[in-house]
């Protein structure tokens, strides 16, 4: 059971707050992550049929002993859009987990505020009746299991479980994450190319040490940003304003402003792969070009780069600063792409093998975004 | 003879074509009653060119009536929903994200059953065929009209909307039944939107499809009825009469594709400049450019595929404001004001239009009465409009090349100057009735939206079972065998899975077939 200090901590997360976590969320998911719509209707819903708010805890006021399991949607947005959510389910993957490790959950963590899982567990705990944890594992989105702070830092993701609304359910242990996520995929397959994924089960102690903190307040911060950008003179300004006073680690760089005047696609393994050009608005000048891949990976001036996976680049629309997720980019539109640079946990040798443009198939050498940009 | 009309919020317009030439045409106010308006319309045209009744062989209407009957919450229906596809789905029930207001006018008679398929068409959970039948008689004691019924990938497959419209009908013989699948893609929540819109719809949609009849009889037209669809083709009057919601934002697309027409060019930028905005899209192949994203109507989230449009609060009536700030333009407007108030016509208030003609460019009204405005204001105002037209037009562009810029709208008598990054600015005559013109132009079109596997069919394979499915499509809406060609093709990779599924939006779209449409 948790402890008298920890529950003290609880703030409470109102309806607006986690609408705002959603437009956050969007931003830091860097293109990929999913549309939160989905998970936000069902977030009002739940409330308005008499549910209780989430509440947050502070990663560092989890006590050490405490129990703390992650959970997410995981399969493909355009069949998530059509099964929207179902709580019992949800409920269901973490209980099963629970069984399975003989300990009741203390706490529920994001593995990536980034998309729509950020708030996939704000539900998931505010139907559970456990507070959810102000941290996650990425402050981005990724799209795979070994992709976490919890897994680059030797937290497995196993026993994990997969459940449908059929309560069909998976408890996988796997050799390690790459394994886990390749069983991951092939059970989704069979799931219907959407699940539900309780994982990483860990303690109040190794979640102080592995999580990235502090990240749905980030969220939150910078959708109230967003929110606030639009009757704003300059939109763009006070959202980079807003992540330098919210999050004092990261670097901001504004890298492009122009409009998208080429956008190309494909797919190849379960991935949206695809790149968009931007040119200046004038028309002359250097054009930048963004490679994506269900997220945007790599920001290229004339071939030079200027912002690598794992730092983060945002595309946002220059007049009102709300994200473009990959999904929604096209022609025409004006945009500014912004580099932030990822949690520094994803900046070593070994988690740039998992993370760094390697990783994703490119040939570019990763550089800290503030190297590249001071070139 | 094709007779192409647009029933606008404030005009009716009509035009009779015999084959790419324009024979007459007429702008009258739009009545209370779509029909009368149409009547006296067409009743013009014919007046004034002296044609027969007996050579029209088809008459195409546009309409924003029902798009608009549905933003104003007037004549809709209570509807009766059945969504299957429990056990999934439950957390977000229909009518989620929908205003209040909007979601109690038509009625909270939602009801959830078990049922639905994969995303390959496979079966997820059997039809619960007795919740549907129980369902049904709940609507029935309420006396409901009309039934809407979504099911989990039913684009993929849908015979469980069929099986529970069947259902629905043994029980409630007079009803009207509104499938998913038959006007809405992919998304549940967005296609079950736009059933319950078209359900709601239906009554109205009938009342006036009835009066169209009628008001084409007394003209002694026997020629067959069209209406526009948001795509840019058309569809039977009696299938209008059953899915009202496909005309929603058919507007933009046959302002296009007149422009289109009337100029010749089926590569450039369009600006339709009214009395209050300017719509600005892109035509490619003659056909728009379709945006990509979720559209609200009404505060209601749809994924209709829309023109790309761009709407700037510049046209005609746009107040010209002066302040310690500077000389804005618009978005305020006279509306169809305009012919009493604006300066030209002898009220009080400047307009945009007032300015050009005071600026000796346009011709309207009286420009005596404008002949006394300071030239620094005429100079700053028509500056400024051309500057806002500019800045629209380079957000549409899709590449730094100058491309043609054509002008329509009773508006476009605005424009009088170079635009920067335009390599001709096109007036086709006949500008201002574009929208009637574009109607009578449309196709009978056909569309495919559904996932394929690349992995089991080849990518070609794929492209080719779509293509064949879209063009029986476009022959089932009437096409001419023979005349049905391929108008877009997009391919949308599901992301984060294996296994290469991609989903495939085809379309296809083909010449009316006229001497076998009956009505």
């Amino acid at each position: 059971m948790s402890h008298p200090r920890m529950e003290d901590s609880f703030r409470k997360l109102d309806i607006d707050q986690v609408a705002r976590i959603a437009v956050g969320a969007t931003l830091l998911g860097a293109g990929g992550g999913g549309d939160p719509y989905i998970s936000l209707l069902a977030a009002r819903q739940f409330r308005a049929q008499g549910g209780g708010h989430a509440n947050l805890v502070k990663l560092h006021d989890l006590d050490d002993d405490a129990q703390v399991i992650c959970v997410a949607g995981f399969g493909a947005p355009t069949v998530e859009k059509e099964r929207l959510f179902e709580l019992p389910h949800v409920v269901h993957a973490v209980r099963t987990l629970e069984a399975h490790i003989g300990r009741k959950a203390d706490a529920l963590i994001p593995a990536e505020v980034g998309g729509s899982n950020s708030l996939v567990p704000i539900v998931a705990a505010a139907a559970c009746g456990l507070p959810v944890i102000d941290g996650d594992g990425m402050r981005r989105a990724f799209p795979e299991l070994q992709m976490t702070s919890f897994s680059i830092n030797g937290i497995s993701a196993s026993p994990f479980v997969m459940t449908d609304e059929h309560l069909n359910t998976v408890i996988c242990h796997s050799r390690d994450d790459r394994k886990g996520e390749a069983i991951a995929r092939a059970v989704c397959m069979g799931m219907g190319l959407f699940s539900i994924l309780s994982a990483y089960p860990m303690t109040g102690r190794d979640a102080k040490r592995v999580a990235i903190p502090d990240t749905i307040t980030l969220a939150l911060e910078l959708g109230r940003a967003i929110e606030g950008a639009r009757t704003g003179a300059s939109p763009i300004d006070s959202l980079v304003e807003s992540i330098r006073a919210n999050a004092a680690d990261i670097d901001v760089v504004r890298l492009f402003d122009g409009k998208v005047v080429d956008v190309w696609r494909s797919t190849e393994r379960g991935f949206a792969i695809g790149w968009v050009d931007l040119a200046p608005l004038d028309g002359a000048g250097h054009r930048a070009h963004i490679e994506f891949r269900n997220e945007y990976l790599a920001l290229t001036l004339d071939g030079v780069p200027q912002a690598l996976t794992p730092d983060l680049i945002c595309v946002v629309d220059s007049e009102t600063a709300e994200p473009i997720p990959t999904p929604d980019i096209r022609y025409g539109q004006r945009v500014t792409a912004l580099g932030l640079s990822c949690h520094p946990v994803f900046r070593t040798e070994h988690a740039l093998k998992v993370v760094g443009p390697e990783a994703f198939g490119m040939k570019h050498a990763y550089r800290p975004l503030a190297e590249l940009a001071a070139r | 003879m094709i007779l192409g009309v647009d029933v606008g919020g404030t005009n009716t317009d009509a035009v009779l074509m015999d084959g790419t030439t324009l024979i007459a045409s007429r702008k009258l106010p739009t009545s209370p009653d779509v029909s009368d308006g149409i009547f006296s319309a067409i009743q013009s045209v014919l007046k004034d060119s002296d044609v027969p009744t007996d050579r029209i062989r088809c008459v195409a209407i546009g309409t924003t009536h029902f798009t608009n009957a549905f933003v104003a919450r007037e004549g809709l229906l209570k509807v009766g929903l059945v969504r299957i596809a429990l056990p999934a789905s439950s957390g977000v029930l229909p009518t989620s994200g929908w205003p209040a207001d909007l979601a109690l006018a038509i009625g909270g008679n939602m009801v959830l059953v078990g049922g639905g398929y994969h995303v390959d068409g496979r079966v997820d959970s059997e039809l619960d065929e007795l919740a549907v039948r129980d369902a049904a008689r709940r609507f029935r004691g309420n006396g409901w009209k009309t039934v809407a019924i979504s099911a989990l990938f039913s684009p993929v497959n849908d015979d469980m909307e069929k099986r529970a419209e069947d259902i629905v009908r043994n029980e409630m013989p007079e009803v009207s039944v509104t499938r998913s699948s038959e006007v809405g893609s992919l998304g549940l929540l967005e296609r079950e939107n736009a059933a319950i819109m078209n359900a709601c719809l239906v009554e109205l949609s009938a009342r006036v499809v009835s009066s169209i009849r009628r008001a084409l009889r007394q003209l002694r037209i026997e020629a067959p009825f069209f209406l526009s669809q948001n795509d840019g083709t058309l569809m039977t009057a009696d299938v209008a009469e059953r899915y009202p919601v496909l005309t929603f934002a058919s507007g933009p697309t046959n302002s296009m594709r007149g422009a289109a027409f009337l100029s010749g060019c089926t590569d450039a930028l369009v600006a339709d400049i009214g009395g209050t905005t300017t719509d600005i899209g892109m035509l490619s192949n003659g056909f728009p450019r379709e945006s990509s994203v979720t559209v609200d109507i009404g505060g209601v989230r749809t994924n209709f595929r829309m023109p790309d449009i761009l709407a700037l609060g510049l046209g005609g009536g746009s107040l010209v404001t002066e302040s310690e700030s500077g000389l804005t333009i618009g978005p305020r407007s006279l509306g169809y004001r305009l012919l009493d108030e604006a300066l030209v016509f002898g009220g009080g208030t400047l307009t945009a239009s007032d300015v050009a003609v005071a600026a000796q460019y346009a011709t309207m009204g009286d420009p005596t009465l404008v002949a006394d405005l300071p030239r620094e204001t005429v100079e700053l105002a028509v500056t400024g409009i051309h500057r806002m037209l500019a800045e629209g037009v380079d957000r549409m562009k899709t590449s730094a090349e100058p491309v043609p810029l054509i002008l329509v709208g009773g508006g476009s008598v605005l424009i009088s100057r170079d635009i920067p990054g335009v390599s001709e600015v096109i007036v086709p005559e006949s500008a201002a009735v574009a929208n009637a013109v574009g109607a009578s132009i449309a196709l009978a079109g056909g569309e495919v939206d559904a996932v394929f596997s690349y992995e089991a069919l080849g990518r070609d394979g794929a492209l080719a079972a779509a293509r064949e499915r879209a063009s029986q499509a476009a022959l089932d809406a009437g096409a001419r065998p023979g005349t049905i060609g391929i108008t877009n093709v997009e391919e949308i990779p599901l992301s984060y899975v294996p296994g290469a599924l991609v989903r495939l939006r085809v379309k296809a779209a083909g010449e009316l077939a006229l001497s076998s449409a009956t009505m």
